[in-house]
């Protein structure tokens, strides 16, 4: 609970963001050890498009600064979207491929149009809701090195990613090998997908990103937090209230 | 007969004038209880917080609204964002979040 439990994180999460949590997945007890069990952060507009997504649990200093960057990015994006007339949605993943090549010195190209990835038909697998599952969208082909990155620095960048947990090799086009942390994959996939509704990327950031089943299967707990009385006031909550009085 | 006369006018403007300054002193202090009151009462109404009251900090430092529609509709309403968690686990593990 190190980020969320900060005070900084929270005063400026309070200030700037609503927040709310899904269980989206569920984790097993397997002989005394816990099998799963993660959490991804998405910053959000209000309509549910994701702006950024924060993979795994990292620190309050790292969520603090991924944060002030989604509230940044916003503020110049508008400006930017009222001055040239580009499309936010593009400034955005425009913004996106920039940190990746500022922060991590890898380039890809942001991809400024929607890929159609809804084609539910009658062939299409659903879970036993009815739903399509959450598909897994591909991320933009990785350019290569920033060649004003700087070898030294790159290769320091490159000895940091790999040793991250969840750390994933990605191929340039040349076929080079490129470590890439779970922040890193996360601003590669959204310098082609940022700004597409939060169901659509959501599989693919616990599934490919966090290596982890996203569980179909009802949610029994409710809450995450099964130590604190539910809901404000040791009231429960809507949903376990209407399970109480069936 | 004459000084006392004066005597008596002279008490009784001071028993009078006492009495003013007890009022003006009184409206004084009351003026400034009132000034007192207006400051705090104007703070406490910019950081007065929303109509609908968050679901709870669940032991962070974070106030989660009880759904992600609830929390949009809020974050319309403040022209705010929104951010969503998504879990599969507990949150008493130190190293989930």
């Amino acid at each position: 609970m190190s980020a969320l439990a900060d005070r900084r994180v929270g005063e400026f999460v309070n200030r700037h963001f609503v927040s709310s949590f899904q269980k989206v997945a569920t984790f097993r007890i397997v002989g005394g050890q816990k099998q799963g069990g993660n959490v991804a952060t998405y910053f959000c507009a209000p309509d549910g498009r994701v702006l950024h997504v924060v993979p795994g649990p990292v620190d309050a200093e790292t969520f603090l600064s991924e944060a002030q960057w989604v509230v940044e990015s916003v503020r110049r994006g508008l400006e930017e979207n009222k001055k040239t007339g580009t499309p936010f949605k593009v400034l955005f993943r425009e913004y996106h491929a920039e940190r990746l090549r500022q922060r991590y010195g890898l380039v890809v190209e942001p991809v400024r149009f929607d890929p159609d990835t809804s084609a539910a038909g009658a062939l299409t697998y659903r879970d036993p809701t009815g739903r399509p599952l959450a598909p897994v969208l591909p991320p933009p082909p990785l350019d290569g090195p920033d060649v004003n990155f700087g070898r030294e620095l790159l290769r320091q960048v490159q000895a940091a990613q790999a040793a991250m947990p969840l750390a994933k090799m990605v191929s340039d086009r040349a076929g080079r090998r490129w470590a890439l942390g779970p922040l890193a994959q996360a601003h590669m996939l959204l310098a082609a997908h940022a700004l597409q509704p939060i169901d659509k990327l959501y599989g693919t950031v616990f599934e490919n990103i966090l290596g982890e089943k996203i569980s179909t299967k009802p949610v029994e707990i409710v809450t995450p937090f099964p130590w604190r009385p539910e809901g404000k006031r040791g009231e429960p909550l809507p949903a376990q209230r209407r399970v109480q009085n069936q | 007969m004459l000084s006392r006369k004066v005597i008596g006018l002279t008490k009784l403007l001071q028993s009078q004038g006492l009495r003013l300054g007890v009022i003006v002193t009184a409206f004084g202090f009351a003026l400034a209880f009132a000034g007192m009151r207006a400051i705090p009462l104007t703070a406490a109404q910019q950081a007065k917080p929303p109509a609908e009251a968050s679901c709870g900090d669940y032991g962070t430092a974070i106030d989660f609204e009880a759904t992600p529609a609830a929390a949009a509709k809020r974050a319309v309403a403040e022209e705010k964002l929104v951010m969503v968690l998504h879990v599969s686990g507990h949150f008493e593990d130190p190293g989930l979040t």
